[in-house]
């Protein structure tokens, strides 16, 4: 097994993966060493089912390797050979999918609020306040999610995924369901929320434009195989 | 007209029910989520009580819980008097054939759940026992209102495990439907007809009910 130093480029480790992944008839095999030396925002690029989003659920947890580990901040969340599998709330990563997957029973607030994790009830919903203030989605904390747009609705996605402070930020291709404009305006947002923050991100995207604008470095990926040499900087 | 048959079957059938409800949803979500060994035969016996005639599910149900059986012996020496023939036996006889109603109909409820909320939540923190309480039964809520009020209507309709485990006692176990028969036996068409038209209608509620909450939707 290929052992992971992590460390390269210099700077500390963020994310390494060496693990291959079967999912039905297909096979992806990551190999992905990136440090806080490669910029906040990392994006996986290449054609659609090469394995991006299915990488990005590894690193959650969401999937289990057939082979490998997955390291988050120089510890072990995952291990095929010592059976080790931290289990997804606990790798403190926060997750933006391409469909917000807001909980449609409950209020914009308790969506947020439902995703800090710690404090008194209102302690939450204060910490939800202001991670919706933060995006610019103040305004829409009492609002049920079916009433939103879609760019609301991402904004609110985001703010969610940031309420959990997380270590790690996963975005799955955030912004390909919105109009241009509203992309537009996230794609600044987003950009300011990690760096500001921040806060390492993972990013999979299929627009080039959007890639160019928001990623300090990227990977590329080939159909079933994220990763190798990862060049510093080097979008 | 004595209003004792309908109060008590009311009665048993309201503590059935939530009892029912409380085995059904759990037993529906082990049976959703759940990957264990003897799964199949877990759910086949759940199911059980919707094909096996009343009166033999009331059969088994003397056998596991009659004063001869350990369980019949536990309850005595615990409460102080048997099980068969009592209020509570009848209402075993009523949750158990409830139950069925509940976790099916739960359990469809919850498996209809888009798991990818169940994704979005676990990245959110939570861990399983709050995924379940804040996301997917709070998604499968429809379903379940309309399982539970199918248990409930099953419940209150109950007569062959009923008369088996609690007896037929005027004044003490006698539920409404055993009271329709003994109407009828009586030739008090008047008596049973009364009763059987308010338990048509309580079941047509149920079913208008139970219509409302199938419709797709959150």
């Amino acid at each position: 097994m290929t052992v992971l130093s992590g460390c390269g480029t210099g700077g500390r480790a963020v994310v390494e993966v060496d693990a291959s992944l079967h999912v039905g008839e297909f096979t992806v095999i990551v190999d992905l060493a990136l440090t806080d030396a490669h910029g906040p925002v990392t994006a996986l690029v290449g054609p659609s089912g090469s394995g991006k989003s299915l990488t990005l659920a590894l690193i959650a947890g969401l999937l289990r390797p057939r082979r490998g580990q997955v390291l988050l901040h120089g510890r072990p969340v995952c291990d095929v050979t010592t059976g080790l599998h931290v289990p997804t709330q606990d790798r403190h990563v926060g997750m933006v999918f391409q469909d917000a997957l807001l909980l449609p029973h409950r209020s914009v607030l308790d969506n947020v609020a439902l995703a800090v994790r710690t404090g008194r009830t209102a302690e939450r919903r204060d910490r939800a306040r202001h991670e919706l203030d933060r995006v610019g989605a103040g305004g829409l904390a009492s609002a049920a999610p079916r009433t939103l747009s879609g760019g609301e609705r991402q904004r609110v996605a985001l703010a969610r995924a940031l309420a959990g402070d997380p270590g790690l930020l996963l975005l799955d291709e955030p912004l390909s369901a919105l109009d241009r404009q509203t992309r537009l305006r996230l794609r600044a947002l987003l950009r300011d929320v990690v760096t500001t923050g921040s806060i390492p991100t993972l990013l999979v995207s299929h627009d080039p434009d959007e890639v160019r604008e928001l990623a300090d470095t990227t990977v590329p990926v080939e159909p079933g195989r994220v990763g190798g040499d990862v060049p510093r900087g080097g979008s | 007209m004595d209003w004792f048959p309908l109060l008590l079957s009311l009665r048993v059938a309201s503590i059935a029910t939530v009892l029912a409800a409380v085995l059904g949803v759990g037993g529906a979500y082990l049976l959703a989520k759940g990957r264990f060994w003897g799964r199949g035969l877990l759910e086949a016996l759940a199911s059980l009580p919707i094909v096996l005639p009343p009166t033999v599910l009331g059969y088994y149900l003397l056998v596991v819980l009659g004063t001869r059986s350990p369980l019949g012996r536990l309850w005595e020496d615990v409460v102080g008097s048997p099980l068969v023939f009592t209020v509570a036996g009848a209402v075993v006889a009523a949750t158990i054939s409830a139950l069925p109603f509940c976790l099916r109909t739960a359990r469809a409820a919850i498996e209809s759940v888009d798991p990818r909320f169940e994704v979005a939540a676990r990245t959110m923190g939570l861990p399983e026992w709050r995924v379940a309480l804040h996301v997917t039964l709070p998604l499968a809520r429809r379903g379940i209102i309309a399982g539970v009020a199918l248990g409930f209507a099953r419940a209150l309709g109950d007569f062959g495990a009923t008369v088996m485990v609690a007896g037929n006692i005027p004044g003490r176990t006698q539920t409404m439907p055993i009271a329709i028969y003994d109407a009828v036996q009586q030739g008090d068409d008047l008596r049973a007809g009364t009763m059987a038209a308010i338990l048509s209608v309580v079941a047509i509620g149920v079913l208008l009910l139970v219509n409302r909450f199938s419709r797709a939707g959150v």
